[in-house]
C-alpha cells in the first residue's frame, strides 16, 4: 500500500474527518432544511385549505345573503300588500263614514225642510181661519139686522 | 165649616117650605161666616140645577143674543126632553153680541147651534 503511495494513517484520519463531516451536516445542516422544507409543505398545505375553506365560505355567504335578500324582497313585498291592504280598508272605511255622514245630513235637511213646509202650511191655516172667522164674525156683526138674526135664531132652534 | 155651592143648594131648596126668613138668614150668615159672599153666582146657579134634580127634571140653560118667546123656549125643551127622555126646567140667558142662534146647555150635554159655534167649528176644520 505504501507502494501505492497510500498513507494508512492519513486515510483513516481522513475517513474520521469525513464522517464527522457526515454527521455534522446531518445534525446541523440536512434535518433543519429538511424540517423547514416539511414546514412550508405544511404552511402551503395549511393555506390551500385555508383558501378553499374561504371559498367555500363566500360561496355560502352568496347563497345565504341571497337567501337573506329573498327573505327581505318576500318580507318588503309581504309589508307593501299589507300596507296597501289597510289603506285600502281604511280608505273604505272613511268612505262609508263619509257617505253615512252625508245620508244623515240629507235625511236631517229633507226632515227640516218637511217641518219648516208644515209649518209655514200650519201658520198659513191659522191665519187664513183667523182672516174667515175674523170676516164671518164682522158680518154678522155689522151686516145683519135684529130681525135677520131674529130669522136665524128662530131657523136654528127648529134644525135642532 | 165651608159648604160647597151644591151643598147650599140642597140646603136651601129643601128647607124652603119652612120658615123663608129664617132660612135666609141663616144662609147668609152662613155666607158671611165662611167668606163666601164669592160663591153666590154659583149657589144660584146650583140652585136651578137642584130644584130640577128633586123635581126629577133636567135644568138647561138657553143661551141667545135676545130673550126667546115662550113658544121658542117652549119648542126648545119639548125637543131636549124628546132627546134626553126626561122633564126639562129651561132657563134663556141673553147675550149681548152672540149673534143668531143659540147654545143649549144642560149638566149632561151641550148643542151648540149659534153662528159664532158654527164660525168656531168653521176655524177649526181650517186648522186642521
Amino acid at each position: 500500500m505504501e507502494a501505492l503511495g497510500i498513507d494508512w494513517k492519513l486515510l483513516i484520519a481522513q475517513v474520521v474527518n469525513f464522517l464527522i463531516l457526515i454527521i455534522l451536516l446531518t445534525k446541523f445542516l440536512y434535518k433543519p432544511i429538511v424540517k423547514m422544507l416539511d414546514d412550508r409543505s405544511e404552511k402551503i398545505a395549511g393555506g390551500l385549505a385555508a383558501a378553499e375553506k374561504s371559498q367555500q365560505d363566500l360561496k355560502k355567504a352568496d347563497v345565504d345573503a341571497e337567501k337573506i335578500r329573498e327573505k327581505a324582497f318576500k318580507e318588503a313585498n309581504e309589508i307593501l300588500a299589507n300596507a296597501k291592504t289597510e289603506a285600502g280598508d281604511e280608505a273604505k272605511k272613511i268612505v262609508t263614514k263619509a257617505e253615512t255622514q252625508a245620508e244623515e245630513i240629507r235625511k236631517y235637511a229633507a226632515e227640516e225642510a218637511l217641518q219648516s213646509k208644515d209649518k209655514s202650511l200650519q201658520d198659513a191655516k191659522g191665519e187664513l181661519s183667523n182672516l174667515v172667522t175674523l170676516a164671518l164674525g164682522k158680518i154678522i156683526g155689522e151686516q145683519l139686522d135684529e130681525a135677520e138674526k131674529k130669522k136665524m135664531t128662530g131657523k136654528a132652534i127648529k134644525d135642532m | 165649616m165651608k159648604l160647597t155651592s151644591k151643598q147650599y143648594a140642597k140646603i136651601l131648596i129643601n128647607n124652603a117650605s119652612g120658615d123663608n126668613a129664617a132660612v135666609a138668614q141663616k144662609f147668609w150668615f152662613a155666607l158671611q161666616k165662611n167668606n163666601q159672599y164669592k160663591d153666590l153666582p154659583k149657589i144660584v146657579a146650583e140652585l136651578d140645577k137642584e130644584y130640577a134634580r128633586q123635581n126629577d127634571s133636567i135644568f138647561a140653560e138657553i143661551i141667545s143674543e135676545h130673550k126667546l118667546s115662550s113658544d121658542e123656549i117652549k119648542e126648545i125643551g119639548d125637543k131636549l126632553a124628546k132627546i134626553l127622555n126626561k122633564k126639562i126646567i129651561s132657563k134663556n140667558i141673553a147675550k149681548a153680541n152672540f149673534g143668531p142662534g143659540i147654545i143649549v146647555r144642560t149638566d149632561e150635554m151641550e148643542i151648540d147651534v149659534s153662528m159664532m159655534g158654527k164660525i168656531e167649528s168653521l176655524k177649526q176644520q181650517l186648522n186642521n
